[in-house]
């Protein structure tokens, strides 16, 4: 009950004039950065500090808090509508979003994914508000092996991702596994696959990869086509709002893209970006139109965006809980938190109460702002679309090109971009899908390190897989979902074989 | 609830107006990031007695929100606020190499400008040391050294380690049982703890985390044993009192509350090193550049809101330019060269 008077409180707070415009303006421009590919929330978060130095602390943290939450719808926009994620969490959007889009359905993914955002973005602050003193415990009882074989499992499925050729989907797995080893080796801080240049001694950024692989190919293979073979983005500009069907086939998704994305979130180092690929997985098993994936199917749209809004409502609950941030950007929120004096954690919730619940009750608020935003944009967003193509991709490549640069200021990320560029070409030529290797992307370096600490603590041995309680739950669960499968497949032809034999 | 207070104060009187010019300031920086503008300055002319003309830019050789980034902005705020320096100073990211990249660049293409300078710290006389950057701060214009982050060895409260002697006695029956968990070249001052200690560096069983968050899990979680960082790392947990605080490399007592946690030259070990965090200039700045910001620095290291800063984030003063730091820098160096030679931490 405690709980709900401070949330009132906070309410009665968040709700003054000047505390509402800055949640307002905050979610307006995280979906701008959204929106804009290479410029992130972590950019316009530091760009703002000296500007949230001078404004009270509440109203700063308001803002900022704003954008980051913000930016994960924008990011849904562009993937959807040209195959250009925004963010690294919205990649796997760009993949049912951008083909939704081609046939003429681009309204009902923008659509679908803004009410999942919202309805994720509530369902976790909810979480974040009554939840987080248990959930909390989640971030401290997962260690290295644990972590290692979340990562193991979610690049078992990495291949699955994709329809087709399972062999192509490893091909791909090992591309992206090849680009993430490459930087300085993190236990030891010694270069890897560096070429002895030592401008990728930092790897290779993640946005890069991604926008290289997803919108170059896509513009490039439109440019080609010339100006007769329209047939190919014929129904792109057609509109249709979420019909009855769409309703239907998108609740199922939210709710457990809400779920998994809050609880992914909630795990520090790994956040809202694994959160939507995972979900976008666990459709694509669950869905009966397993077909329609990679053609446009709504549950690869409605999942992934529920995930990565609830993600970031996940990765507040170690930051204000526990003072531990989870991801570069909550990092640079601590830091503004600590700059004001205040310091998040275990007391902050008695110490700073009045703040702290303002601040949670700005984000109900802020979901609500995006929805209003947001769907009415969509239409105008879509009439995007009906520009000539030549224009429109071109544009594209413009738009490109210059989150490249932006990333580190620097030419060589636009040779990378190039790089990979035609590297994704030539993949998609030769029908080798290309989600799987960006999610190997993601996962190698947070594989890798908890694979080797794994190691390190257990001095060399392997037992922790099998002597911690958790661990040891995620390996039978494992050993079931590859096992289970065969089995099932053997019974059910056997019964056939019997069958057959009684009938003869 | 003391900044709730200072607020409804602030609101009753001028609330709408203030409100209304941060909009325009905080649109104005919108701009700035759509335009995708890093900042880069404009030569503030030729000197003379009216430096600086334009914009100086301050890089940050390391992602926002690292520790670089943190001084950097924490700089500026303080400067621009207390009206040390009324041109604009803007702040920029440049990761890379650990900060090699940045002082590299500032070594060769910035060589000779006075619209630029630069953190650097400890962490860029490790990956000199270690052969992995060409140049180290020593070698760049230094022109102040700022404060220091002293490096603290805690454990968790309710763990096997509750002090000192408990830590050398597990470190003495088997180091590969004692998990230290460590970020980056936080492992130098343990090491040569270590060693003070009759245990071999070498066998002690570093696990690498990405800073104090990942460190403080990792101990939460039963994963490390102990951890070693710059002890503002641990400031939450400390606080709750969820992680307990074994000893500080500190050259002298740490402020309260931390008074009470032991020096390690004080229980008998001779260690000591602190990560210290100073700013540079490029290769052959002009000496009035030079002069300009070691004096503005100074100004800074003596005002009101920079001690506040200092005490919210727990750095301890350490201000020092000229000859002076330089002297200070180059006997960090040496510690630093000696712990990588002892320790076998990857070095080329």
């Amino acid at each position: 009950m405690d709980t709900l008077v401070d949330l009132g409180n906070g309410f009665a707070t968040a709700l003054q004039p000047a505390s509402l415009a800055f949640a307002l303006l905050g979610v307006l421009m995280g979906t701008v950065v959204g929106v804009l590919p290479g410029i992130g929330p972590i950019s316009a978060i530091a760009i703002l500090i000296p500007v949230s130095f001078g404004m009270e602390p509440m109203h700063g943290l308001i803002l900022l808090c704003g954008i980051y939450y913000g930016s994960m719808y924008g990011g849904s926009i562009t993937a959807t509508l040209i195959k250009t994620p925004g963010e690294i969490s919205s990649a796997v959007t760009a993949i049912e979003g951008y083909e939704m889009a081609r046939r003429g359905r681009a309204k009902t993914a923008l659509a679908t994914a803004a009410i999942g955002s919202f309805l994720a973005g509530t369902l976790a602050i909810i979480g974040l508000t009554f939840l987080s003193p248990v959930l909390v415990r989640l971030a401290t009882v997962f260690g290295a092996t644990e972590y290692f074989l979340l990562m193991a499992t979610a690049l078992l499925l990495a291949s699955t991702m994709s329809s087709g050729s399972r062999t192509k989907a490893l091909i791909s797995v090992f591309i992206g596994l090849a680009v993430g080893l490459v930087g300085l080796d993190f236990q030891t801080g010694l270069p890897r696959q560096t070429f002895g240049i030592s401008l990728l001694s930092d790897g290779i950024d993640f946005t890069i990869f991604a926008m290289a692989l997803f919108a170059i190919p896509e513009a490039i293979r439109n440019l080609a086509l010339g100006r007769g073979a329209k047939e190919e983005i014929q129904r792109f500009g057609d509109a249709k709002w979420m019909t009855k069907e769409d309703w239907k086939r998108s609740t199922g998704p939210w709710a457990r893209g809400s779920v998994l994305g809050f609880i992914i979130g909630i795990l520090p180092g790994v956040g809202p970006s694994l959160a939507s690929f995972m979900s976008y997985i666990m459709e694509k098993r669950l869905s009966k139109r397993k077909d329609e994936f990679g053609h446009g199917a709504i549950e690869g749209v409605a999942g992934p965006e529920a995930a990565n809004n609830a993600g970031v409502g996940g990765a507040m609950v170690p930051l204000f809980s526990l003072g531990i941030p989870g991801s570069a950007t909550t990092a640079l929120l601590l830091f503004v938190f600590t700059m004001y004096g205040l310091q998040p954690g275990p007391l902050i919730f008695r110490d700073e109460s009045g703040l702290i619940w303002a601040i949670i009750a700005s984000m109900y608020i802020g979901n609500i702002a995006l929805i209003v935003l947001n769907l009415p944009l969509v239409g105008v967003f879509v009439k995007l679309l009906k520009m000539p193509k030549e224009i429109l991709f071109s544009a594209i490549l413009v738009l490109v090109t210059i989150g490249a640069y932006a990333i580190e200021f620097s030419l060589f990320g636009l040779m990378l971009l190039g790089l990979f560029g035609v590297i994704g070409y030539l993949m998609e030529k030769g029908g080798i899908p290309l989600a799987p290797s960006i999610l190997a992307l993601v996962l190698v370096p947070l594989l890798e390190d908890n694979f080797r600490r794994m190691l390190q603590i257990s001095g060399g041995s392997f037992l922790p897989l099998i002597t911690r309680p958790v661990s040891l739950s995620i390996v039978v669960l494992m050993l079931l979902g590859i096992i289970g499968p065969i089995v099932f497949r053997w019974w059910v032809r056997r019964r056939h074989l019997l069958m057959d034999v009684t009938v003869a | 609830m003391r900044s709730m207070m200072i607020a409804s104060g602030r609101r009753g009187t001028s609330a709408p107006k203030s409100a209304a010019l941060t909009v325009g300031a905080v649109l104005a920086s919108l701009t700035l990031v759509i335009s995708g503008c890093g900042g880069k300055a404009q030569p503030p002319g030729e000197g003379g007695g009216d430096y600086p003309k334009g914009p100086v830019t301050v890089t940050a050789p390391a992602e926002p929100g690292s520790g670089w980034d943190t001084t950097a902005r924490a700089v500026t705020e303080s400067l621009q606020k207390e009206e040390i320096v009324t041109t604009p100073l803007p702040v920029q990211n440049r990761p890379g190499g650990t900060g090699c990249t940045w002082m590299t660049s500032m070594m060769e293409q910035e060589k000779g400008k006075d619209d630029q300078i630069a953190i650097t710290s400890l962490a860029s006389q490790t990956m000199k040391a270690r052969g992995l950057c060409e140049y180290g701060p020593e070698d760049t214009t230094l022109i102040a050294t700022l404060y220091v982050e002293d490096f603290m060895v805690v454990s968790p409260a309710n763990g096997d380690i509750q002090n000192l002697d408990d830590l050398v006695k597990a470190l003495g029956d088997d180091p590969q049982k004692v998990a230290v968990a460590a970020a980056g070249d936080d492992t130098l001052p343990f090491a040569l703890f270590a060693k003070e200690a009759g245990i071999s560096p070498a066998d002690i069983n570093f696990v690498n985390y990405d800073g104090g968050g990942e460190q403080t899990t990792a101990m939460l979680n039963g994963d490390a044993t102990v951890a070693i960082a710059g002890m503002s790392e641990f400031r939450s947990v400390l606080e709750s009192g969820d992680i307990k605080p074994l000893v500080t490399f500190a050259d002298a007592p740490l402020a309260a509350p931390f008074e009470s946690v032991p020096t390690a030259v004080d229980s008998g070990y001779d260690v000591t090193l602190s990560n210290w965090r100073g700013v540079y200039g490029p290769a052959e700045m002009p000496q009035a550049a030079v002069d300009y910001w070691a004096g503005a620095l100074e100004d800074l290291s003596k005002s009101a809101s920079w001690k506040e800063t200092l005490e919210k984030n727990q750095w301890a003063p350490e201000f020092r330019t000229g000859e002076d730091a330089q002297q200070y820098v180059e006997e960090a160096g040496a510690t630093v060269d000696a712990g990588v030679k002892e320790t076998d931490i990857g070095s080329k």
